[in-house]
């Protein structure tokens, strides 16, 4: 009997091997070049961040008053500012704040928006009631009047600044995480899970997360850029991480105020952040057409 | 003159992906008066040929081949034109009716849509003309039901109000695309009745499109069926389980679980439905047929067997098959 | 099945008692099973027919307990589960397989082919490594997709392809009963003979028990030893396979029968008359549900509901006027 049954279905064509498949998602992600492009940016902008006591040619704290306001030079590319430290130093370490709390207060976000969306968009019902409201009020705070405020009370420390950031931002993920749940808890595949005994924690973490991992992998290449421009503009009215250390926000600020003597004091942190906040959007859109499979059947 | 002419009609569908070739070269005719149904499975191209008819096909779609309808050569017609054409001489009937109406219209506004745009009638005459063609196609109480809206209507009461938006310009032709697939088997009985009636009544002609052998048969004067973006096999609808010639047909005849037969396993067509990934070479059903010859990588051509039977197979004319047995 | 013997029993796979089911909508109460009294027996595989809104879908899934009903209850094995809690549950979700109608959406998008198939040794914890690997490569070289790479996900497969993985999936944990959904309605004819040849087999060759929800006649009578036909949420006629096909007793089973359009060798059947109205009047709302639409309708159908009645002939029918 077995092998009448293969006979039923003799073949299995239009099978791609393995190898070429996996590079379905990365053919779709690399349609749109700039996809590539930004992608190859933020990887280079989190290397430079990492690495930046290796790749930094100058301590960005060294003040060298022979040299101030230097204009680009082979001994320094990018120049240096009114203590004569160096330019390019200085926004390389800091990409690290930009990191950190891009990166750091966005997991943050991550786990609460995972953990609160899933519960309320998989239970429904009362706790998600519950939940959404508490959502909503978050919702209605000023975000950046908050992160001030949270700053003032805890210290300008980088962890201060984290909280701060991520303090109200994880709304949205909750938002997304749950109506992203909620929509596949709809899903056949469910009910198949059920049938086979999963209890509702694996049903959730085997079944339920994974395939909704699609809008909140988008959502995150959004939430990134979006955290280090808080994190900036709090260095901005000052209540950023404190000089001397560097900072995208606090260097800006500072080549603003020179814009008309020194131009260039503004233009490389202006340039470098605002390619680095497209790089993520572009990001962000080249992940869209990867989870976009409506055309995938 | 035939209402409708296809000569060798070709589709393909360019995506990023891929290249789907759905239609392969395809010849159709329908008679004024006549009623004609097109069979096939998922990826046979039966859709796409017919919607195809009123140019009706997505951006994405590469065309090629002749469609003529009521003599006017429709590939070569402006968009102006063919907008005189949809909804006034062909009337389209689609498997969902809920995707073609508009929710948050009445049913009589909606009803009322293709008299106003073509300027068969006034708003008055419209009406009038809603009412009437709401209760021929069995809506109870008309008058009330025309200020409805779509939501407050049943399955089957949607497809009757999509029949009547489709016949109330008195179209030459409509074209009905699955359309009882969504309905179950009683609601789909009386869908029928009514559609056939109502084509008799006004005597227009009919493309039914459907997956259902028996459906078809039961609406029909000629049966199409298609495979892999051909045209395999037609034949005169009251003859399809006598004559019937290529294998695909024969086995996909005694497939059908009944109700009559005694219980037992069912004979079935071996392997997968056709790649339509892969532009078409040699017969569609190369892969699938018991009886293939080396001949059968070369494209068999629809040939005449017999009076208005024709078939896509080499081996048509030697080869009588009943139920799948050759004799 | 007589309700006495349903009550009695104490060795069936699956029965419901009085099993009622209301769903609140916007618009009011919807009562998709009403008072059912189901039983499935090792080896009586039951079918259930009806059209959309009879409550045979809401009847599989109560059955499986996927949900609670609102009342009666529902036992397995013996046990009264209907109470029970999903830990409770799960051993004996092992002895029971479910495969639904929709053969793409009911597989893990973001599973391999294989990795669907040893889902349930997962859950269960049962098989390691290269034993639970050896059991889903008999799984799937059993339902045919042996010669399929295993690492392929569900998508790139076809309706059939991925039919029979779920069907795999749902033999997994070696099950007395299936329980299908619909299983081969979405897939084309050519295909759904082979699942149906497949279902055919595995019913055979492994002693499986199957309860199948479908809308075609013609499908069940090939997998089923009995079927109950419902209406608007209730079992209309319940009779042995062969009986019910060669005389359908309700009006409504004669009809649906009827409505199939099916080929003959004589040809294509005719479209059946129009059965025309049935009486409508004033239903008192106790009144048989199907009086409206039956031919054979009087006056004490709008008045009293026909509860389901032993037929000399065996099997039972719901309503005043069959013989």
């Amino acid at each position: 009997m077995a092998t009448s049954s293969r006979v039923e279905n003799d073949s299995a064509p239009n099978i791609l091997p393995t190898a070429k498949r996996r590079s379905r998602a990365w053919r779709r992600f690399t349609k749109n070049k700039l996809s590539l492009i930004g992608a190859v940016f933020v990887v280079i902008v989190v290397l430079t961040a990492i690495f930046a006591r290796e790749v930094a040619p100058y301590n960005p704290l060294q003040a060298n008053f022979l040299e101030t306001y230097q204009g680009p030079t082979w001994q320094h590319l990018l120049g240096t500012d009114s203590l004569g430290r160096d330019m390019l130093s200085r926004i390389i370490y800091s990409l690290r704040n930009a990191c950190i709390v891009g990166f750091g207060a966005e997991i943050v976000e991550l786990t609460i928006g995972l953990m609160l969306g899933a519960t309320a968009g998989y239970l429904g019902g009362f706790a998600d009631t519950i939940l959404m409201r508490v959502v909503d009020v978050v919702y209605g705070f000023p975000t950046f009047l908050f992160a001030i405020i949270l700053v003032v009370m805890m210290g300008h420390t980088i962890l201060a600044i984290l909280v701060a950031v991520s303090a109200t931002s994880w709304v949205g993920m909750a938002r997304i995480v749950r109506s992203q749940v909620m929509q596949v808890r709809q899903s056949p595949y469910i009910e198949s899970a059920r049938a086979m005994g999963a209890s509702t924690w694996q049903t959730v973490i085997r079944y339920v997360l994974p395939n909704s991992m699609g809008p909140v992998l988008v959502a995150v290449t959004f939430g990134i850029p979006a955290n280090m421009m808080i994190e900036a503009a709090l260095s901005v009215v000052g209540l950023g991480i404190q000089p001397p250390t560097p900072d995208l926000g606090e260097l800006i600020l500072v080549g603003q105020s020179a814009v008309l003597s020194y131009s260039y004091l503004l233009i490389w942190p202006a340039l470098l952040f605002a390619l680095t906040l497209l790089s993520f959007s572009f990001v962000g859109d080249g992940l869209r057409n990867v989870f976009d499979t409506k055309s995938d059947r | 003159m035939a209402l409708v002419e296809i000569h060798n009609l070709r589709v393909r569908f360019e995506t990023d992906e891929a290249t789907i070739y759905a239609v392969n070269g395809i010849d159709l005719m329908v008679e004024p008066g006549q009623s004609i149904g097109i069979v096939g499975e998922s990826g046979s191209g039966k859709s796409v040929s017919v919607t195809s008819i009123p140019r009706l096909l997505p951006r994405t779609a590469r065309v090629e081949g002749s469609v003529y309808f009521n003599g006017k050569d429709m590939m070569r017609a402006t968009a102006s034109e063919l907008q005189a054409i949809r909804g006034h001489q062909i009337g389209m009937i689609f498997q969902n009716p809920h995707a073609y109406l508009n929710p948050t219209r009445t049913i009589g506004k909606q009803l009322m849509e293709p008299l106003l745009f073509h300027h068969l009638a006034g708003v008055k005459r419209a009406r009038a003309m809603g009412m009437e063609m709401l209760d021929r196609v069995g809506i109870v109480n008309p008058k009330a039901r025309f200020d409805n809206y779509p939501f407050e209507f049943s399955g089957g009461m949607l497809q009757r109000v999509l029949i009547a938006m489709a016949l109330i310009t008195g179209p030459k032709l409509v074209i009905a695309d699955e359309p009882t697939t969504a309905l179950d088997v009683t609601v789909q009985a009386q869908i029928l009745r009514l559609l056939k009636e109502m084509q008799r009544e006004l005597g227009m002609s009919m493309i039914f499109v459907t997956h259902d052998l028996a459906v078809a048969s039961q609406v029909s004067d000629v049966i199409y069926v298609m495979y892999g973006g051909i045209v395999v096999e037609r034949l005169p609808a009251k003859q399809l389980i006598r004559v019937h010639r290529h294998p695909y047909l024969s086995g996909l005849l005694a497939s059908l679980p009944r109700v009559d037969e005694p219980v037992g396993r069912l004979p079935f067509i071996p392997g997968l439905p056709v790649n339509t990934r892969q532009p078409l070479s040699g017969c569609p059903f190369y892969a699938r047929c018991q009886w293939h010859l080396d001949q059968c990588q070369s494209a068999p051509p629809l040939t005449l067997v017999e009076r208005d039977h024709e078939a896509a197979c080499w081996l048509a004319d030697e080869r009588r098959v009943a139920n799948g047995q050759p004799s | 099945m007589a309700i006495a013997e349903i009550l009695s029993d104490r060795t069936s796979l699956v029965k419901v008692e009085h099993m009622t089911h209301e769903f609140r909508s916007g618009r009011g109460k919807i009562v998709a099973c009403d008072g059912l009294n189901l039983m499935v027996r090792k080896g009586e595989s039951l079918g259930l027919v009806g059209e959309s809104g009879s409550g045979k879908s809401t009847a599989i899934r109560l059955m499986q307990r996927f949900m609670r009903p609102s009342q009666g209850k529902i036992w397995w094995q013996g046990h009264d589960v209907t109470r029970w809690s999903e830990r409770r549950l799960k051993p004996y979700r092992q002895k029971m397989g479910f495969v639904s109608q929709d053969p793409y959406g009911s597989l893990f998008p973001n599973r391999t082919i294989l990795g669907n198939v040893i889902e349930p040794l997962i859950i269960h914890g049962i098989a390691e490594g290269p034993e639970r690997m050896r059991r889903a490569e008999a799984l799937m070289d059993r339902v045919g997709i042996a010669a399929i790479h295993q690492q392929v996900f569900p998508h790139e497969l076809s309706g059939g392809q991925q039919q029979r993985v779920a069907i795999a999936r749902a033999m997994a944990l070696g099950p007395d009963l299936l329980m299908l959904d619909e299983a081969v309605s979405s897939l084309d004819v050519s295909i759904q003979a082979q699942i149906i040849n497949l279902l055919q087999d595995l019913k055979a060759d492994l002693d499986l028990t199957y309860v199948f929800v479908s809308h075609n006649l013609a499908v069940v009578r090939l997998l089923c030893e009995s079927v109950a036909v419902m209406y608007l949420g209730r079992v209309v006629e319940f009779n042995r396979t062969e009986a019910l096909f060669a005389t359908p007793r309700h009006p409504y089973t004669k009809m649906l029968i009827q409505s199939i359009p099916r080929l003959t060798d004589e040809g294509v059947s005719a479209l059946p008359e129009d059965p025309g109205r049935g009486l409508i009047g004033e239903n008192s709302g106790t009144g048989c549900a199907y009086a409206a639409r039956c031919p054979l309708a009087v006056e004490r159908c709008l008045a009293e509901a026909p509860g389901l009645r032993q037929l000399p002939s065996g099997g039972e029918v719901a309503c005043h006027q069959a013989k």
